[in-house]
């Protein structure tokens, strides 16, 4: 099915059309594909074990994921999988039998080339690479027939904190992104070089890599286990997954959740909240971690909840997204946000509406007040919206970001989407050129969201980004994205450090109500005050944070090095050139050993694969025929019995001894002739 | 001076390897010579009987390929001391027999022994049974055990494999699977009845 959906789409691609594609595009699992050489074939995980760690606001994360070649040759593995979004990937390892091999940084190119030498040479070797922020690949080559390999990826993330609730998500399944563009010519390259669905276009060059074959819901037989131990540091009031049932308990200080058997759809992403029981306001939370002669810090500032009472006049546009990919659910949840939006207009506002798929429609030429008659007009065409076609999110943007602006009003555009797009790169660049003062809101909506995309969107657009993984959610987050828009906003942040201290983001986003402020930093010694100021409603507002009060917490660094990567990825282009970009990432990469799009993983075997049975004659590690339940009782194994009497070696050696004596014997009979002199 | 040393030293250690691997074969030989007459002694009484003073096994059963012209008795256990002198038998709690023996001396034929091939086993309370190769495998020693509890029409036979290694003691071992066809009772010869996969 899959398999047509796709020749479907490259044929209308082919034929020049964005055409309506009706397709109900489902979240799906990843799945590995096997180049054995004579043919191609897939296996899917045949056990995801996820191990998640948190530790105040960071969290620690195992993947465990377990493949068997399936097939009678020697193959080589490759899987296309999604992580939370800003993740910090740090270490990957391979078990094939008893044996761990453990990767490192390289950069990308040069990973490669380690990579396909020790494919070539027939050894074990795995490479990680980084296909967008969030979307990674993973290649296994010389997996022996009927052999099971385990690869274990580690990575770092941030816990989410926004209005007393933590979050902690984790994506299960990827839905394939819409590629738009002319399929390059061949004589260009391969156009699926990558192996993938797509073929790559003149817009995503690397489309093939991007779209894997993926397994469909009744498909999904495999295994997923998950498990988190949550140790919050402080008592909690609620700890509820929002699309699993979860098995929690408490032990000593921590909270161990479980989610497995059944309750493990691997086709809905998963969710982790929970509450402290104070909630008192917090003013700061210091996280700190000392790592060479640097301190780095995560520091977290929550401004108070009100800080005035005013109101400010907005125009908002709102923008939604009928795509093909938005279809059944997400269509159903992203009118269900639209409508509340509307709600949440007063009389005092403006407003507009744009649909976009295959090409854009605005309600209005222009935004309009917000009256009773144009409400109702804005509620009739969001009914009417129907998920058919393309997902051309230029369009839409671009008339949205250029629509002429009523002075005097504060330009918010809501975005709701999935973000199932390949050209985000191109997308971001026209948001950064174009956003001026508008502010730019995500709503992502549905399983298996392209949520890095959408925060890096609203992150250039100083907005902020909501996701909605069901429809019984919009109620919930749609209300806290309408407080936010409604609040006053705390702008012109600035952070006064007491000595010299690098910190990011550089350029401080507004702060809504029930939002709070995350800043990282690196500097030779963390103390002292820190003066944060800035304005609301024209009023100066500022806090003291003392640093002299912390918490130390790994990963504080991997926290930083990934923000500085993102920092520097974000510049290229934008001040300093792609190449230089290019390099500070790599030494920034290489410094705090993590993943970046200029680095990868690589793993490989230092024992060829030939010699493997000389590899493993040094290991003795006993183990027992399974006990398939057959005989009922204990299984009653018995290690196998010593059964050479060593005859043979003895009478090679002994016959080799024999052969030297006669050697002996006859060597002066045989050279006296030649040499004069015998020898001693 | 360091020639005949040297040719006196290759000289001994010649002969002690040699002496070494004559040796194993002379008591794989002697082995089962000796044993015969303890064997028939054991077929006539109820109580084991060992072949010499001190001995540290007795013969347990007779073991027959006509096809191969093997005609050798089966000492108890499976100890490497008792494997010198001839193949070990070791029964599990369910009846299942494990019979293990060198590969260079004793078993040396399971190289020949084909799937199919019928096998007869001859106890020392008289009964003769019949068994047939079911299959051979080759397996790791390292990574497989042997499933003691398996059911009594289930015979096992395990070698060192490769035959024609040089050194001694690799991990890889011959299996060899049999399944009993025909329980035949020497007392009463009509009550013979087809076992094969059924429990007895």
């Amino acid at each position: 099915m899959i398999v047509f959906r796709y020749l479907f789409l490259t044929l209308f691609l082919l034929a020049g059309q964005g055409a309506s594609l009706a397709q109900d595009f489902d979240p799906e699992q990843a799945r590995l594909w096997l180049d054995t050489g004579q043919e191609r074939l897939s296996t899917m995980a045949m056990v995801t074990d996820i191990d998640i760690e948190v530790t105040g606001m960071l969290a620690y994360t195992v993947v465990r994921q377990q493949f068997l070649n399936d097939s009678a040759h020697w193959a080589e593995g490759r899987y296309v999988f999604p992580l939370p979004d800003d993740v910090a990937v740090e270490s990957l390892r391979v078990v094939v039998g008893n044996r761990m091999i453990e990767g490192e940084i390289q950069e990308r190119h040069q990973a490669r080339m380690t990579y396909e030498t020790a494919r070539a040479e027939g050894r074990i070797a795995s490479l990680v690479e980084q296909e967008r922020a969030n979307l990674f690949s993973t290649s296994i080559a010389n997996i022996a027939p009927g052999e099971v390999l385990e690869v274990q990826i580690g990575f770092r993330q941030r816990v989410q904190y926004a209005h007393g609730e933590f979050r902690l998500r984790f994506p299960l399944s990827i839905a394939p992104p819409y590629v738009p563009g002319d399929p390059r010519p061949a004589e260009l390259g391969s156009t699926r070089d990558g192996g993938g669905q797509a073929e790559n276009t003149n817009q995503v060059p690397d489309a093939s890599r991007i779209t894997p074959e993926l397994a469909g819901p009744l498909e999904s037989t495999n295994p997923v286990s998950l498990r988190v131990a949550l140790n919050a540091g402080i008592p909690l009031a609620m700890l509820e997954s929002s699309h699993h049932l979860i098995d929690k308990r408490y032990d000593r200080g921590t909270w161990n959740v479980l989610v497995d058997g059944p309750n493990a759809n691997p086709h809905k992403d998963f969710e982790l909240v929970w509450q402290p029981v104070v909630r008192e306001h917090v003013e700061s939370v210091m996280f700190l971690q000392r790592l060479g002669d640097q301190d780095h810090a995560l520091l977290m500032l929550t401004p108070p909840e009100q800080f005035t009472a005013s109101r400010t006049q907005r125009e908002v546009t709102l923008i939604i997204d009928t795509s093909g990919s938005m279809q059944g659910e997400s269509i159903e949840q992203a009118r269900e946000a639209l409508l509340f939006a509307l709600d949440s207009l007063s009389s005092q506002d403006r407003f507009n509406l744009i649909e976009f798929n295959t090409s854009a429609t605005a309600l209005f030429p222009s935004p309009v007040d917000a009256t009773a008659a144009n409400l109702r007009e804005a509620r009739g065409f969001v009914s009417r919206l129907r998920a058919d076609g393309g997902t051309e999110m230029l369009q839409p943007l671009n008339l949205a970001m250029q629509q002429v602006m009523t002075p005097g009003y504060l330009q918010q555009i809501v975005f709701v989407t999935d973000g199932q797009v390949g050209n985000t790169a191109e997308i971001i660049d026209q948001v950064r050129e174009k956003i001026g003062e508008s502010r730019l809101f995500t709503v992502g909506i549905g399983h298996g969201v392209n949520s890095q995309f959408l925060t890096d969107l609203a992150r250039f657009g100083r907005g902020s980004d909501v996701l909605i993984a069901d429809l019984w959610q919009v109620q919930i987050r749609m209300s806290d994205l309408v407080a936010q828009l409604t609040s006053p906003v705390l702008h012109n942040i600035e952070l006064h450090w007491p000595n010299d201290v690098e910190f990011l983001p550089g350029q401080i986003p507004d702060l809504y109500t029930g939002q709070p402020l995350l800043v990282a930093a690196r500097g030779h010694r963390l103390r002292g005050d820190l003066l944060v100021t800035g304005l609301s409603d024209g009023q100066a507002w500022q806090q003291v944070i003392p640093l002299e009060t912390f918490q130390t917490a790994p990963g504080v660094a991997a926290y930083w090095g990934r923000q500085a990567i993102q920092r520097e990825l974000d510049r290229a282009g934008h001040g300093i050139s792609h190449d230089e970009a290019r390099q500070r990432v790599i030494d920034l990469a290489i410094e705090y050993q993590l993943l970046s799009p200029y680095t990868s993983l690589v793993a490989i075997d230092k024992t060829p694969e030939r010699s493997r049975d000389a590899a493993l004659r040094r290991q003795d590690v006993p183990s027992f025929l399974a006990d398939n339940g057959q005989h009922g009782g204990a299984l009653m194994a018995r290690a196998m019995p010593a059964t050479d009497a060593g005859a043979v070696s003895r009478l090679i050696r002994g016959l080799l001894a024999l052969a030297l004596v006669v050697l002996m014997i006859l060597h002066p009979i045989v050279s006296r002739d030649t040499s004069t002199e015998s020898w001693i | 001076m360091i020639r005949p040393l040297l040719i006196c030293c290759f000289m001994a250690v010649a002969l002690w390897q040699i002496a070494g691997a004559t040796g194993i074969h002379a008591k794989a030989w002697l082995g089962q010579v000796l044993m015969e007459r303890a064997w028939q002694r054991a077929r006539e009484s109820d109580e084991p009987v060992e072949p010499w003073p001190g001995s540290i096994s007795h013969p347990i059963a007779r073991l027959q390929v006509p096809a191969l012209k093997i005609d050798q008795l089966v000492l108890q256990g499976t100890d490497t001391p008792v494997l010198a002198w001839g193949p070990g038998m070791e029964v599990g709690p369910h009846g299942h027999r494990l019979i293990a023996a060198h590969r260079d001396t004793h078993f040396r034929f399971l190289e020949e022994l084909e799937e199919g091939e019928s096998v007869q086993l001859e106890l020392a309370d008289g009964g003769l049974e019949t068994w047939r190769v079911a299959n051979r495998q080759i397996i790791d020693a390292r990574k497989t055990g042997l499933d003691m509890s398996a059911a009594k029409n289930q015979m096992t036979w395990v070698t060192c494999w490769p035959f024609d290694a040089i050194e001694a003691g690799g991990p890889m071992r011959l299996l060899v699977t049999l399944h009993k066809t025909i329980a035949f009772d020497h007392q009463n010869p009509l009550a013979a009845t087809n076992h094969s996969g059924v429990e007895l």
